[in-house]
């Protein structure tokens, strides 16, 4: 059927890429394929990942939302505050976090909207306004008191499988928002109204589909993602710092374009987001282990995005109807 | 008697669409000197004739002659370079630029050299066009604000004024009061004494009989017949629009109708499209509703599910119906399928499976979680129900036929079970098989009960399937025909407007002096907040605000943003955006203030700085345009690339130790003036000449705000959204350059941030980030907005930390400000 070879082009060709870069880099890199430092890297990816499930239905909407490095920043910042200055038990602290991440993903939602303003502009006014905050909340400091056994969770804690393989905690947890999120994708009303806003927002419309509900979902749901990925963040670096995460949007879409989803919307795929993710996890944890800097792999991440996405609208284009 | 020379010679002309055929072998002439009508009902081809005599469609048989020669139009600008022109209700012009500057760009008309516009000379110019229709129009205010008739007058104008050869003129009068179409009367008939060949369609035929030397009408796509008026009257007019050898219909065996299902009392639409219309469906009758384009009908069937506010009374099998959208109305047993299933009712790439369940795919499941075995079995089934013609439910709904995709919408608005079904044109552009499959279903349909209003231009159709015929006639109930009582004649004439149709004159806004009014008054709104916070920060800080010594501080603060911040407002403008700036700048202080350290004279690195920042800028707007992705995404990826090429190049270390040479360039003061400020002052004198005295500069307004417009007036949107980009760029590399001369140094982090305040300026001084707005003085304005607030939160001992969420905020709320500015109702309602 028509949907399965589909299915086995962008995703397969993901796999594909991902078995040639793990292949070459493990049989050229010494200790690439070690277990430890496999399970390790998944740490990396966590942030990123779990930001990126949202970021695709936005995306596929026809959106862009560049706040998430800055809200995730703001949600690890209050959090901290809360923890530090105020006594805030630990659970608490995470609650709020969630709820900040949330609130500041509405009010994206909420200018889109209301005030009837491109996602564009108003993602990149709070992407300002959301660091500002998170500064001016803490005079630029880092808040680094965190307990241990939360901390612990972060940077070494993990699911033990057999002898040598340790799935980090966060991973897992990735593993599952990113579960929930295909599904919601592929098979809740929520996915699929989000495609056809991106695809023919006025055809949207004529079949009952309300922009506003979709819009409050997915936006809310990124800051939500942003609140998540704050507290792997702060757990894994034993610190809440206002300046963390610069740069996230563009690591959280490259995932997405490489994923295979179109900037221009009304098409995506959270799973072809989870395969981006883990093949850019595997290119940059190869160039690490070569020594490669980071502003060399940012360089080659940024041109990387650029031909992506230049490939998916060609390849898109091509197509008949 | 006209001095009658043939001008354009049509021959055998073929268009369809799909399956149709709009255009059927016509073939006919237009003549100079001569008013020639073109008359036939919705559908007959008039339209499509008419695009494809004016370069916009090119046909798919037959030939064209022009002056005798054969005649290809490659474009509607081609058509236009020969003389050839159409007026109708649509066509593409600028909202936001005034009159006279829309015929600048759409007729080319001259305005002083490309290097300083003539305004005077172009606005006198106009007014003497339109003082020749006796026509006094505001020709500085946006033209948005203007009516649609008072537009169409000016093209008129703007015809006679450029001795154009063939003039379509598409329902002109649709807009126009008595009076107005007086003066269009005795104007083309100067425009016709002038020897320009005037085509004239429409639908008032008192009109075509009063003012045709010939008359053409079309039905079904063919010519029925051609002569001089002498040759019609009203009655053969009718007969011949309408006119078939009587086909005997097979007309449903009806029960009696039974109960109303659905009632409108006196509805009417606040925008005006309809108003007091009064009809009940009842269960098992097909209402068709007849009439032609701008009666309102599709307006109503959207009121009908609460796609469009109304007022008056609706009631649903007896009580109160009051839809608040789609879904409402589907709950509630109302169902439209739209008239125009390609722009409403489709998503095209998507599968067939999807177009299907789109509306009711949360009764597949629970909680929203539907499966996709039952989506599946549900849209195959419909698919198959309706006879569709597909291979797979899983093909894109774009590979299917018009006919097959009907089909599939019916399909999915009847799979509910709705107990009123509202069709809008349910077999336009489909062909003769699916059309009769269709019609059995609708009476299938209707013999099950349900209530239907067929809205049809298809007068065959509407006459073989409706039970009741209503006619509405420029926007209310024009008459009602029982079917035995309908004839095509009478149910025709029902539809077309009276003659003394008194229309309130549109009142012509006034004009405002100076021909950027009403960005002046945003402009100027930025200097009064402003003022305003100058004075309130005098008041809380006095001296250590209004001293000489801060107040010069600030200005040249504001001086490098504002550089930038004009760049900024260039790609704005032009529609684009650029935020990929700030790591422009560290890349190319770097590079270019490295060249100083190697000897480079201080003005060969300014050339060095603006030729690179062209470069980026430049590969900016290559990568997005020609790559065909959102510059959102490609400037996005060149903060981190152009930064990591800095970074790469500085290995990390601070740019610094410039000669003194160098930093002579903007370091100190020149006449109790800081350098920079100069250059500042500079850089904005020249943007201003450039936005708003070069024809360059004009175009990235005309791109920004309408680019269809633009592309039609055969202006290359791509190639201008790349010249502002690549000067932006070179504003950018003169920011850079003087950066590194002011402050001494280029760091690694130097720039971080910089696009925001850039893009901030830009937008508070009126910019729009969707294109079209802004001026030199607003960024002026901005910019220095932006530093008076820096400096407050310095001298209210704000923590500098806080920047980030001023000039969020600044951002947001100029930008919703703007949007509620102009989001004013316009004067035209199309």
């Amino acid at each position: 059927m028509r949907r399965w070879r589909e299915f086995f082009g962008r995703e397969a060709l993901l796999l594909l890429l991902i078995a040639v870069v793990a292949g070459s880099f493990g049989a050229t890199v010494p200790g690439y394929l070690d277990p430890a430092n496999l399970g390790d890297r998944l740490r990396y990816l966590v942030e990123t990942g779990l930001i990126a499930v949202p970021m695709t239905f936005i995306i596929a909407s026809g959106g862009i939302d560049l706040s998430v490095g800055s809200l995730l920043a703001l949600a690890g910042v209050a959090a901290g505050l809360a923890h530090t200055r105020a006594g805030w038990p630990l659970s608490a602290t995470i609650g709020l976090a969630l709820v900040v991440g949330a609130a500041g993903g509405l009010v994206n939602a909420l200018a889109i909207q209301a005030l009837r303003l491109p996602a564009l502009v108003v993602t990149l006014a709070t992407l300002a306004l959301y660091r500002g905050l998170a500064f001016g909340l803490t005079g630029a400091r880092s808040i680094s008191e965190w307990p241990e056994a939360f901390t612990d969770w972060g940077s070494t804690g993990g699911l033990q499988i057999g002898e040598h393989w340790n799935v980090p905690w966060s991973f897992l947890l990735l593993l599952g928002v990113t579960a929930v999120g295909a599904a919601v994708f592929d098979r809740h009303t929520l996915g699929r109204q989000t495609r056809q806003l991106g695809e023919n927002a006025s055809a949207a419309r004529f079949a009952g589909i309300s922009a506003a509900r979709v819009q409050f979902a997915i936006y809310g749901a990124s800051g939500l993602a942003c609140g998540l990925a704050a507290v792997v963040w702060t757990a894994r670096f034993a610190t809440a710092h206002p300046g963390a995460a610069q740069g996230m949007e563009l690591d959280v879409i490259a995932v997405v374009v490489v994923g295979g989803t179109r900037i221009t919307g009304g098409a995506g795929s959270v799973i072809g987001t989870f395969l981006g993710l883990v093949l850019l996890g595997l290119l940059r944890y190869g160039l690490d282990m070569c020594s490669v800097s980071q502003q060399d792999q940012t360089i080659l991440l940024g041109l990387l995005v650029v031909a992506i996405a230049v490939t998916n609208e060609a390849w898109a284009r091509r197509k008949p109807g | 008697m006209t001095d009658s020379a043939t001008l354009l010679s049509i021959r055998h002309l073929s268009k369809s669409f799909g399956g149709s055929r709009a255009l059927d072998g016509v073939s006919l002439n237009f003549s100079a000197g001569e008013i020639h009508a073109l008359v036939g009902e919705n559908g007959a081809g008039k339209s499509t004739l008419i695009r494809c005599c004016t370069g916009v469609l090119s046909p798919d048989g037959g030939t064209l002659g022009w002056d005798g020669e054969p005649l290809q139009l490659r474009s509607p600008r081609h058509a236009r370079k020969l003389g050839i022109r159409a007026v109708h209700q649509e066509s593409e012009f600028f909202p936001e630029l005034s009159l006279a500057e829309n015929l600048m760009h759409i007729e080319g008309l001259a305005a002083g050299p490309a290097w300083w516009l003539d305004w005077r000379g172009l606005r006198t110019t106009v007014r003497a066009e339109l003082r020749a229709l006796d026509l006094d129009l505001p020709v500085d205010l946006p033209a948005g604000r203007l009516g649609i008739g008072q537009r169409m007058l000016a093209e008129i104008a703007g015809c006679l004024a450029r001795r154009s050869r063939l003039v379509f003129l598409d329902e002109p009068t649709a807009s126009l009061s008595v009076r107005e179409s007086e003066q269009l009367f005795s104007h083309l008939v100067r425009l016709k004494q002038a020897g320009t060949a005037v085509v004239y369609v429409s639908h008032r035929l008192e009109e075509v009989l009063r003012l045709a030397d010939r008359i053409t009408v079309l039905r079904d796509g063919k010519v029925a017949a051609a002569g001089p008026r002498a040759d019609f009257d009203r009655d053969k007019l009718v007969a011949t629009m309408v006119g078939r050898s009587p086909v005997t219909v097979e007309m449903a065996r009806d029960a009696a109708p039974g109960a109303p299902v659905l009632t409108l009392e006196n509805l009417s639409d606040p925008q005006g499209r309809f108003h007091d219309v009064s009809l009940s469906i009842c269960a098992g009758e097909i209402v068709g509703l007849y009439g032609l384009i701008g009666a309102g009908r599709s307006e109503l069937a959207q009121a009908l599910v609460g796609l469009r506010r109304s007022r008056g009374e609706l009631t649903l099998c007896g009580a109160k119906y009051l839809p608040a959208g789609p879904s409402q109305a589907l709950t509630a047993g109302v169902a439209l399928v739209p008239e125009d299933r390609r722009t409403d009712g489709i998503f095209v790439t998507h599968p067939c499976r999807e177009n299907v369940t789109a509306p009711w795919l949360g009764s597949l499941g629970r909680a929203g979680f539907f499966s996709l075995r039952r989506e599946r079995d549900r849209s195959d089934a419909v698919a198959r129900r309706w006879g569709t013609r597909y291979r797979d439910i899983e093909q894109p709904i774009g590979t299917l036929s018009g006919g097959n995709q009907q089909k599939l919408l019916l399909g999915r608005w009847l799979e509910p079970d709705p107990a009123v079904l509202l069709l809008d044109e349910p077999t336009r552009g489909v062909d003769v098989g699916a059309k009769a499959e269709i019609h059995a279903e609708i009476r299938r349909l209707a013999a099950q009960g349900k209530a239907v209003l067929l809205i049809s231009s298809d007068l065959p159709e509407v006459l073989a399937l409706s039970h009741r015929v209503v006619v509405l006639r420029e926007g209310t109930v024009g008459g009602e025909f029982a079917r035995a009582a309908a004839t095509e004649t009478l149910v025709a004439a029902a539809a077309l407007p009276r003659e003394k149709t008194v229309r309130p004159e549109a009142p012509a806004p006034r004009e405002r002096a100076g021909q950027r009014g009403p960005t002046i008054v945003r402009e100027l709104g930025v200097f009064g907040a402003l003022a305003a916070l100058a004075v309130v920060l005098t008041i809380l800080r006095g001296r250590e605000f209004a001293s000489a010594g801060n107040l010069l501080d600030i200005l040249a603060a504001a001086s490098l943003v504002s550089i930038a911040a004009a760049g900024t407002a260039l790609v704005l403008i032009s529609g684009g955006i650029d935020i990929s700036i700030g790591s422009m700048l560290g890349l190319v202080g770097a590079l270019a203030c490295t060249t100083a350290l190697h000897g480079l004279p201080p003005l060969a690195v300014l050339a060095v700085g603006i030729g690179l920042g062209v470069l980026c800028g430049g590969s900016n707007a290559l990568v997005a345009y020609r790559g065909g992705i959102h510059p959102i995404v490609v400037t996005l990826a060149g903060i981190y690339v152009y930064r990591g090429l800095m970074l790469r190049f500085t290995g990390g270390y601070e740019v610094m130790n410039l000669p003194p040479g160098f930093r002579s360039l903007a370091e100190g003061s020149l006449a109790g003036i800081p350098k920079v400020v100069w250059f500042a002052a500079a850089v904005h004198a020249a943007n201003a000449w450039f936005l708003h005295q070069t024809l360059a500069g004009r175009r990235l307004y005309a791109v920004g705000g309408s680019p269809k417009a633009a592309a039609l007036a055969g202006l290359r949107p791509e190639a201008i959204r790349a010249l502002a980009f690549a000067l932006g760029g070179a504003l950018v590399g003169l920011t850079a350059v003087l950066w590194g001369a002011y402050y001494g140094k280029i760091q690694s982090n130097t720039g971080t941030g910089f696009e925001m305040q850039a893009i901030a300026a830009a937008v508070i001084g009126g910019c729009a980030v969707t294109g079209g707005r802004g001026g030199a003085l607003g960024v002026v304005a901005g910019a220095v907005l932006m530093a008076v607030v820096y400096n407050a939160l310095v001298l209210l001992q704000v923590s500098a930390y806080w920047q980030g969420v001023f000039v969020g905020a600044l951002i947001l709320g100029a930008t919703a400000l703007d949007g509620w500015l102009h989001r004013q109702p316009r004067g035209t309602s199309t």
